[in-house]
């Protein structure tokens, strides 16, 4: 007869070696352990790596030769103004596009959380812009801006608005509201829908009971709604702040840029400093530098709206 | 003893013919290319490689197909990274970032003499780095002057007369933007010219500097933007679009929009306008009925004055079969593979003896396209940083045409600009 080696767990049994808490950890770490791996090959080398490339001398054309340059590449940042002036335009369509996307989205929210007619539909029609890929909406939004076959000029010069065809897109005063405006549309149906599922889930029993109190509905909506939703907005604001401060397709499709440097985000300077100027080194450092300030925002961004949801407690 | 030695001996011999035997097969070479990612250009490159594979059983290509917006990073990466293919194909401002990588072997020694002497000089010199030829062209495209026939006759124009001169094409630019505005209510313009967005505007802009007598490098070889000639350009592109006479902040392919619906009476482009017209169009060869096609006419310098850009072919610096790789090539630049290459796609040869050939001369098209080969002045790429430098001057271009900014200004800043990006 052959002997069989049975190793048996009793969970309920006092026996255990090192401890049932040791055990309890061990099975939770051999359960996230896959996942964290995964974010660490994925997430947090390539970010080790993009931060040791910014302190080297990094070129596309020779990568053999790969240098510590004594920061270089950031004292070649901090003396080009225009990466200054990426930034403020960067932060300008950041704060332009989440403030649209939000009072928009928020809006077309309250509507769409009311009993009217077709409320299902208008829900999937309002939503149809944001399944649409980013490239795809660039392309669409760059024929509709197109200054001849253009439908936004054929419709504003049919409603006698302007008299000539203008170039929405290749005037340095009207580039980055057009590209706005493209971003909104693309982005408002995610914002609208966030917010419509935060609105389903406040409870009725608080709003009957500020209806008993006597408080109009603005009062209602201040003090009811928003407190019950802010968890949800502040999300959602966050994630539309970081994901405007990332766009990079509208920008490099509708105006690559231009004209002149009137659409020269962020993202696109430091496209054309690792890809054009083939100096990745330069690339990593302005990468590095959005990072930072990336991260000190969303931390004083949480910072400041849990207290607010304290207060709230 | 001795038994076990013969075994042995007996043995390492026949790994040792068998091993030669194998180095006697076919060799394995890469070309890097886009074309096979291209439905267009797919089936004609592969008919090509299947031609030489067919006439050099010895040689097997294995082709690496790339899309045309990563091709020149991704040749970059397989280079620094010791895998660079042994052929490379390029265009001109691709060529001078692979030269810049030292990714390119010198040609003489490896192409034949006669193939090297038999490419037009203009092109040659583009492909030309330091003295020594480290691309040749393949197929080039220079870019002429296409008109709009019914648009001559309605500005009372003799369409069978294109203007031979810069001065007859402001007049007869004049007279067409005259007409006001089509059936449809849309503006008519008399030129368009690509001045915005991408570096190919500013690229193909040299064509207009060298018409008015100017230049990007000087005779050392050193940017020199800010000179006379270039500022007459600015000024008449400025002067255009000032006037109404062209359109602003438009790149080629808003060109070839206006072209193609009829908006616009002349336009520059290439040897491919053709197709790209008939399709965009959606009037296929009837457009032909329409379109007029003549060399640019003769500018400041009393010459026809063009640039071209071109397809180029390389061998790479790390390649262990150069002299296969080589043979790739000169069947590429072959009569039988540029005769095939030309009744699929319609491209010209960068070869003398092969742009004289009646089957590359089919039609008064192609004439006019070999004619303008012939006085088409490279692009001066000698630079990697060129493209990005071609990116100012699109840049310079939209700070004059659409930023209404002083050209001396604008181009005084330029040139400092694109000398920091040339480490000059």
């Amino acid at each position: 007869m052959k002997s069989k080696l049975v190793i048996k767990f009793d969970l309920n049994s006092n026996k255990y070696f090192f401890g049932k808490l040791f055990y309890d950890k061990l099975f939770a770490i051999g359960l996230i352990l896959p996942a964290a791996l995964m974010l660490c090959l994925t997430i947090v080398l390539p970010l080790l790596e993009v931060i040791r490339m910014s302190f080297h001398n990094y070129s596309l054309l020779n990568m053999n030769q790969i240098k510590w340059n004594n920061f270089a590449n950031y004292q070649l940042l901090f003396t080009d103004p225009e990466l200054l002036f990426a930034f403020l335009r960067t932060f300008y369509y950041v704060v332009v596009t989440v403030s649209l996307n939000l009072v928009i989205g928020f809006t077309i929210a309250l509507l769409l959380n009311r009993e009217i007619k077709s409320r299902n539909f208008l829900r999937g029609l309002f939503f149809l812009p944001w399944t649409f890929p980013t490239l795809v909406a660039a392309v669409v939004w760059l024929w509709i801006y197109q200054p001849q076959y253009g439908i936004f000029n054929y419709l504003l010069q049919t409603c006698d608005l302007i008299s000539r065809h203008v170039n929405w897109l290749g005037e340095l005063n009207t580039a980055m509201p057009a590209v706005i405006v493209a971003s909104v549309w693309k982005q408002t149906p995610l914002m609208m829908v966030m917010i419509l599922a935060a609105l389903q889930t406040v409870p009725r029993d608080l709003e009957e009971a500020a209806v008993i109190d006597g408080a109009s509905s603005s009062q209602r909506f201040f003090n009811v709604t928003i407190p019950c939703i802010m968890g949800v907005l502040k999300t959602v604001i966050l994630s539309s702040i970081i994901t405007n401060f990332q766009m990079f397709a509208l920008f490099f499709v509708m105006t690559g840029g231009g004209p002149v440097r009137a659409t020269t985000t962020l993202a696109i300077y430091t496209y054309e400093a690792a890809f054009m100027q083939f100096n990745l080194g330069k690339g990593a450092a302005v990468g590095v530098l959005w990072l930072v300030f990336l991260v000190v925002f969303t931390v004083t961004y949480n910072r400041i709206l849990s207290k607010k949801e304290a207060f709230q407690d | 003893m001795k038994k076990v030695l013969l075994l042995v001996l007996v043995f390492s011999l026949g790994i040792g013919l068998f091993n030669i035997s194998y180095a006697s097969g076919p060799v394995s070479i890469r070309m890097s290319n886009w074309l096979e990612m291209e439905a267009a250009t797919q089936n004609i490159f592969k008919q090509m490689i299947a031609e030489f594979e067919k006439q050099n059983p010895k040689i097997k290509v294995e082709t690496v197909g790339i899309p045309f917006n990563q091709y020149k990073d991704q040749v970059l990466i397989m280079n620094s990274s010791g895998d660079a293919p042994d052929v490379i194909m390029g265009n001109s401002q691709m060529m001078v970032a692979f030269n810049g990588a030292k990714a390119l072997a010198p040609l003489k020694g490896l192409l034949s003499s006669t193939t090297i002497a038999d490419i037009f000089p203009n092109n040659l010199q583009g492909t030309t780095f330091n003295g020594e030829v480290k691309a040749i062209s393949w197929a080039p495209h220079p870019i002429a002057l296409f008109y709009n026939k019914e648009l001559f006759k309605q500005a009372g124009l003799d369409p069978e007369k294109p203007p031979a001169t810069w001065e007859q094409m402001i007049d007869y630019a004049k007279k067409i933007a005259a007409l006001g505005k089509d059936r449809g209510g849309n503006k008519i313009y008399g030129l368009a010219i690509a001045s915005a967005k991408v570096a190919h505007a500013g690229t193909v802009f040299n064509g207009i500097i060298y018409s008015y007598g100017g230049y990007f490098l000087d005779k050392k070889g050193k940017v020199a933007l800010n000179n006379s000639g270039t500022k007459e350009a600015f000024t008449f592109i400025k002067l255009m679009i000032d006037q109404g006479i062209a359109p602003a902040g438009i790149e080629q392919k808003d060109v070839r929009g206006l072209f193609a619906g009829g908006q616009v009476g002349m336009v520059f482009d290439g040897d491919m306008g053709r197709g790209a017209f008939r399709t965009i169009s959606g009037k296929g060869t009837d457009f032909d009925q329409i379109m007029g096609v003549t060399i640019v006419p003769i500018g400041k310098t009393g010459a026809s004055e063009t640039v071209f850009t071109e397809h180029e072919l390389a061998i790479t610096q790390s390649s262990k079969h150069q002299k296969e790789a080589a043979a790739l090539v000169e069947f590429l630049l072959s009569k039988k593979a540029m005769v095939m290459y030309h009744q699929d796609q319609a491209v010209l040869s960068a070869r003398k003896s092969i742009a004289a050939l009646p089957e590359m001369n089919e039609d008064d098209y192609m004439k006019v396209f070999n004619k303008q080969s012939e006085t088409a002045r490279p692009l001066p790429a000698t630079n990697p940083m060129f493209d990005n430098a071609m990116l100012e001057m699109t840049k310079a271009l939209e700070r004059v045409t659409v930023g209404k900014e002083d050209v001396g200004k604008v181009l005084a800043e330029t040139e400092a600009k694109i000398k920091a990006l040339y480490q000059e």
